[in-house]
Parts: structure tokens; C-alpha cells; sequence
């Protein structure tokens, strides 16, 4: 309960930040901590940064931590038509360096995995290492039934805390553009990209996550050059917000912060 | 034989080493997996998981009931002791394997990674013990009682079975559960039945390998009679004296071959006499888990001949091994004999001195009991971070272990779904397997002798 009072009560610590990127302003959240390492947390399709407030308070002690809007999503401006994969990775990448920030640990949630693995093919040198959480999308369920089936079974596992404010991002979003964005997220072959990634990068799946059942999630791991696989027992698809100590934990693992 | 005869498979535990392994060996040499052990039709996985499911919603007590309830209704009445014939058990096990030639036949212990080693040469292995489980009630903390109880189903059993030899096991740490409705009758063949000679005539090549599976294991027992032994106690997480201290009992008169894994050498005249017609081979070894590293080093040597992955390792407890997908995901099989801190130890300490693995996949066996020595997630913990990228537990469910019966259903789906795999390769030719065998056996007590064990 209290995560969810944090996240709608807003939180004092929690700045606001906008800037503008390519002509666009982005909204982000920024817990500082001037001199620690950045982290830069990567949200998920139609949503928005709101859902990570939990993680971003178990990281606030040790690293400096960024949570932006990506172009189209939550508090920033809505850019031109549906964003595909090559327009957000872009625009990560825009804000990072708009934001000056050194090599950061990227952290993605589902969709926002295949964002942050795309950054960090094209942009090796801005990432430090990578945690995906959930990483979407299995090839075994690369078509829109499939991946509306398993989402309607994650959606019972997870939180009832989270759904009002996942809610809220999906009508903030459109629920129409959503939909029409779902044909993006299916088309990118991730499975290609893995083997090319030579950060360090840690998998924390939910094990009751039917979004990325575990066989895939190990056969991200494996594809991966320096992957690891942690599992968080009785989690499903957003650990970032049902689990944040753990997945806390394994940013600081991978990531080497103390 | 007469219809007066107790079917094999109602006379034999189906939960147990030998006929577990049996099973998977059979399954995997007739090209199939090792779904629910062996024990239903892999169609009634869905069901077996529902069924787990279900009884998982029950309290733990409850669950420890169901569980000694299985072991007795399983288990023989003792007046039917009378009409099991070691022949019909012999025909039995040899009907399972798919009856063709083989250029070996293995013969004796029970022993997981030998089950794995059989698999990998393609070939059959007929076991030397077997366990009938007897209907029994009393006190399991009473360990003369225990004997006493035994003595009578023994005598119909050894009477109709001179060629049975019987090792009464009576384990009230690890068995707790178990040997509340049934007692533990271990048979050792001391004898070749005529099942396992037509066996040997019909499906060994001409000059064909007979290899005998000897492992050294002893225990201090208390003759009953003769051929009847009682073991007080068993191998796993408690050592024969502090059965005694902890329970009494039987004074022991002397150290046998232990009741499940150790071999019984007066078979060894029958084997012998088979020389000339077949070529006789001594796997040797002291410890169950000895011939384990030996077989993990050999896999890792034959998948990297195979140009297959060799960084994958499944890491197996008891009979919830799976021999068909071992070898489709390349992962090289590592066995121990139950989840106990000794067994996780000796696995720790091999990895610490081996090539590290990117994968450790683990199966562990829920018998039901925190007993003595049973391991924690602290041991399992130990070894599956030696893994540098998966280190996981498959099928358990850590909060009900070891009272996880439905581990026994999920671990081998789970396995079935890892996706990097491949063909089911050509067996392993013998040679090389013995080649590989005696270079990787010398390291850890394992040895390949063309004579048998001198007698003690």
C-alpha cells in the first residue's frame, strides 16, 4: 500500500525535470545524487516513468537516478504519430546526452528492454550495463493474440495497487495509439541483438511472469555475451514496482555500485 | 509359471532407485522423455499438475500423511511375499528395454550417473537389487521391533526365492514418512536369472560387453537368517553409528553391501562363468557418487567432439533425472544420490575444480521429511552461484521443499522447455567411453577392471 501512496501522493524528494530534445520537451524523474552514478530507468509501452517511483527510492542512496517520459508517453510532448522502437531508443539516447549524463546503467520494464537493448547496440559506449526486467517479446509469442493472452494472465498476478495507475498512463496514452503501437513492439527481432551486446547485463524475471516465461528469459541470458539471470520468486511482470528491493539490488550488482 | 504370481510390477516399488532408473533408461533407449517418472502416460501431465496443485493447498501435516498413505498402499501384504518369483521380476525389467543388439549389457548397481553413462553407449542395464515394499504397521522408532516384524514375510519370500538375497532396511531418518506404512525389503540377485541369460543371448552382440556395475558401499547389518540381513539406518545424511546412538537396535555382526546401492559379489561367479562367450568389464567404485564426476567429464568430452555447447550442466537427485533431455539440451548430467548437504558438498568441491559452467540446472528429491542432513537453500544456494549466467533450481518450489511432491511433476516439463537444443546424437562408441573413463576415473576412485573385486 504505502508504494502506491508514494507514487499518487507524489514525492517531495522526486524533482521534476524537463527538457527539450529534438524540438520536443520530455519530462523526467530525477532523485539526485550529485557525484553517484547514473542510472536511467527505461518504462514500458503506453505507460509512463510513474510505476518506477518504487525502485527509484530503494536506488536514491546509492546512485543518481533518472526515470524519463520517452517522446509520446506520460508527461512529455506526444511528438509526431505512434512512436516506433528507432524513435524512442533515439530519443533515449537525445535525452541522455541532452541531460549530460556519463555511461549509466540502463534499467528497462518489458517494451522498455527492447528500447534499452536497442540503445545499447547503437550507443555501446553510453552504457555502462543493462538490467531487463521482463524483456519482451518471446519469439513464441510474437503475434497480438498471444501477447494480449498473456498479458490478460499477468494482469491478474500482478498488484491490484498498480492498476489505477497503470490505468491512468494507458488513457493518458490512448488507448487507440496503444493498440496501434502493439505492431512495433511485435516486429523487432531482439533475439538478434542480444549476441552483439558486450556490457554486462543482468535478466530479472518474476516467476510468475507468464509474459516472459523462464525458458525464454534464459534463452535471453544465454544469447546474452555477459548475461545473468536472477529470478524474484513470486513476481510477475513489473518486479520494478511489486518488487523494488530486489530488483534494486540487482542494479547495484550488476552495475558494481556499492 | 503360474497365475498364482505376483505381477512385478505390483511386487516392486515404482518410487524407488533402481526401478526409477530402470525406467528412464528404458523410456530414453525406446527414443522417448521422462515425463511424471515414468509412472503415467505423459498425457496425464496436465492432470498430475492440477492434482500437485491441488494438494499443495492442503496443510504440510496433511501432505506428510498422503505421502506415507502412497508407501503403504503401494506396499505388498505379507502374505502374497510367498508368490513373487525372482524370474518373473527378471523377465520383467528385460521386456522393458527395446529388444534389438546392443554391443554392451550393463549389469549390477544401482547408480544414476551409470544410468546416464548407459544412455550415452545406447545400452541396457539390468539391476542387481531391487526393493518390494511390505505392508507394515508399528512403531518406526522401534528398530528390534522392526526386525521382528520382518522376520516372517522374509522366510515365504526366501523360500520360494533361493536366489534372492534379502537386506531389510530400516531407515527412520529419511524414510520417516514412508516407513510408516511399509517396510524397506531390498533383494539382491545372487544369482544370473534366466531372463537376464536370454537377455544376454538375444540382444548382446556376438563378443559383446558384459560391464558390471560394482559399487563398493558397505553398511553394518545383523544376520536373521540365512540370506536375510537387517540394516539398521541407510546410506545418506546420518553415518551407520549415529543410527545406533540415536535409535538402538540390533547388534551388527559384521558389514554387507549396502541394502540400495551396494553390489552383492556372490553374483560375480555367474558373470564370471560368462567369459569367453562375452567380454567381461568391471565399473569399480566405493561411493555412489564417485562414478558421477567420471560421467559429467565424459559428456562434457563427447558433447565438445560433437561440436555442441559443453558450459550447460543439469545436476540431477535421485530419479528425477531425465536422460532424453540431457542429451537434447547438451547438458552434461551430474548426479546425486539425494539432496543431502554431503551430496551437494562433493558437487561443490568438483566445480570448484573444473571448467566453471555458464548453466546449473538443479532437480532435487522432496522426500517428505527435514531429515538429518537433508540440504538447505544455503548448499543449493553454494552451488548454483558457480553458475556464471543460470543457476537455478527446476521444478521446486524452495518454500515447500522438501514436502514438494509436485516437483516431481513440474522438473521435467520445465526441462523439456529449454529451447537452445538439438538432435538426439549417435550413441557413444565403447571405446572411446572406456578410453575417456579410465583417463577421467583415476581422479576420483572410479575404476574399469577386466578382473573383479578381490574378496574381502
Amino acid at each position: 500500500m504505502s508504494s502506491v501512496l508514494h507514487v499518487l501522493a507524489g514525492a517531495p524528494d522526486i524533482e521534476n525535470d524537463v527538457r527539450t530534445v529534438d524540438g520536443a520537451q520530455i519530462h523526467a524523474r530525477h532523485l539526485a545524487n550529485p557525484g553517484a552514478p547514473p542510472v536511467v530507468l527505461v518504462h514500458g509501452m503506453a505507460v509512463s516513468s510513474r510505476y518506477f517511483v518504487p525502485t527509484m527510492r530503494e536506488l536514491g542512496g546509492v546512485a543518481d537516478v533518472w526515470a524519463p517520459d520517452l517522446v509520446g508517453h506520460g508527461r512529455s510532448d506526444r511528438g509526431p504519430g505512434v512512436p516506433i522502437l528507432d524513435d524512442l531508443s533515439e530519443n533515449l539516447l537525445a535525452w541522455m546526452s541532452a541531460a549530460e549524463l556519463p555511461p549509466a546503467v540502463l534499467v528497462g520494464n518489458s517494451f522498455g528492454c527492447q528500447i534499452a537493448v536497442e540503445a545499447a547496440r547503437r550507443a555501446p559506449a553510453a552504457v555502462r550495463a543493462l538490467v531487463l526486467n521482463g524483456p519482451t517479446t518471446d519469439p513464441q509469442a510474437r503475434s497480438a493474440a498471444e501477447l494480449l493472452a498473456r498479458w490478460l494472465r499477468t494482469s491478474v498476478r500482478e498488484s491490484p495497487l498498480q492498476l489505477p495507475l497503470l490505468a491512468l498512463d494507458y488513457l493518458q496514452f490512448g488507448p487507440v495509439r496503444a493498440a496501434r503501437m502493439v505492431g512495433g513492439v511485435l516486429d523487432d527481432a531482439v533475439e538478434e541483438k542480444l549476441p552483439h551486446l558486450t556490457m554486462p547485463v543482468v535478466v530479472v524475471t518474476g516467476t510468475e511472469d507468464p509474459i516472459v516465461p523462464r525458458d525464454w528469459a534464459e534463452e535471453v541470458v544465454r544469447l546474452l555475451p555477459q548475461g545473468r539471470l536472477v529470478l524474484v520468486p513470486g513476481a510477475a511482470h513489473t518486479v520494478n514496482f511489486t518488487h523494488p528491493t530486489q530488483l534494486a539490488a540487482a542494479v547495484t550488482d550488476v552495475s558494481e555500485i556499492a | 509359471m503360474t497365475a498364482l504370481h505376483v505381477p512385478a510390477g505390483l511386487a516392486t516399488a515404482g518410487f524407488d532407485s533402481a526401478s526409477g532408473q530402470l525406467r528412464a533408461l528404458a523410456r530414453f533407449l525406446h527414443g522417448r522423455e521422462f515425463p511424471l517418472l515414468g509412472l503415467a502416460p505423459p498425457a496425464m501431465q496436465p492432470l498430475a499438475r492440477l492434482g500437485a496443485q491441488a494438494l499443495e493447498l492442503l496443510p504440510r501435516r496433511w501432505r506428510q500423511d498422503l505421502y506415507a498413505v502412497g508407501g503403504w498402499s503401494e506396499a505388498l501384504p505379507p502374505p502374497l511375499l510367498g508368490h513373487v518369483r525372482t524370474e518373473v521380476l527378471a523377465s520383467w525389467i528385460t521386456r522393458q528395454y527395446p529388444q534389438r543388439r546392443y554391443p554392451a549389457v550393463l549389469i549390477g548397481s544401482s547408480n544414476g550417473a551409470v544410468m546416464h553413462l548407459a544412455a550415452a553407449l545406447g545400452v541396457p542395464w539390468l539391476p542387481q537389487t531391487l526393493l518390494i515394499p511390505v505392508r507394515r504397521g508399528g512403531d518406526i522408532d522401534d528398530i528390534d521391533g522392526a526386525l521382528e516384524r520382518g522376520r516372517e514375510p522374509a522366510e515365504r519370500l526366501l523360500d520360494a526365492n533361493p536366489e534372492l538375497q534379502l537386506h531389510h532396511m530400516h531407515d527412520p531418518n529419511q524414510d520417516e514418512l514412508m516407513s510408516r506404512g511399509m517396510a524397506y525389503f531390498r533383494v539382491k540377485l545372487r544369482s544370473l536369472p534366466e531372463a537376464y541369460r536370454r537377455f544376454l543371448d538375444r540382444c548382446l552382440e556376438p563378443g559383446g560387453t558384459v560391464l558390471v556395475v560394482d559399487c563398493g558401499l558397505r553398511w553394518p547389518t545383523t544376520a536373521v537368517a540365512k540370506r536375510h540381513r537387517f540394516q539398521n539406518g541407510a546410506f545418506g545424511g546420518m553415518d551407520p553409528d549415529d543410527y545406533r546412538r540415536r535409535w538402538g537396535g540390533p547388534e551388527p555382526d559384521g558389514w554387507s553391501p549396502e541394502a540400495e546401492w551396494g553390489y552383492e559379489p556372490t553374483l560375480d561367479d555367474d558373470l564370471v562363468a560368462l567369459d569367453g562367450r562375452h567380454r567381461l568389464r568391471w565399473l569399480r567404485f566405493d561411493h555412489p557418487e564417485d562414478p558421477s564426476p567420471v560421467v559429467a567429464g565424459l559428456h562434457r568430452e563427447w558433447h565438445r567432439r560433437l561440436g555442441r555447447p559443453t558450459d550447460r550442466l543439469l545436476a540431477e537427485s535421485f530419479v528425477a533425472v531425465e536422460p532424453y533431455w540431457a542429451q537434447r539440451t547438451a547438458s552434461v548430467p551430474y548426479w546425486m544420490a539425494f539432496s543431502i548437504q554431503r551430496s551437494m558438498a562433493r558437487l561443490d568441491r568438483w566445480l570448484a575444480d573444473t571448467d566453471p559452467f555458464d548453466e546449473i540446472r538443479m532437480t532435487l528429491l522432496p522426500h517428505g521429511v527435514e531429515s538429518e542432513g537433508v540440504a538447505t537453500e544455503e548448499d543449493w544456494g553454494r552451488v548454483l552461484d558457480r553458475a556464471r549466467k543460470i543457476g537455478v533450481l527446476v521444478g521446486t518450489d524452495v518454500d515447500r521443499f522438501p514436502v514438494d511432491f509436485g516437483s516431481l511433476v513440474r522438473y521435467q516439463a520445465e526441462l523439456a522447455r529449454i529451447r537452445h537444443r538439438f538432435p538426439l546424437p549417435d550413441p557413444l562408441a565403447l571405446d572411446d567411453a572406456e578410453k575417456l573413463f579410465t583417463e577421467l576415473g583415476a581422479d576420483h576412485g572410479v575404476e574399469l577392471a577386466d578382473a573383479r573385486r578381490p574378496h574381502p
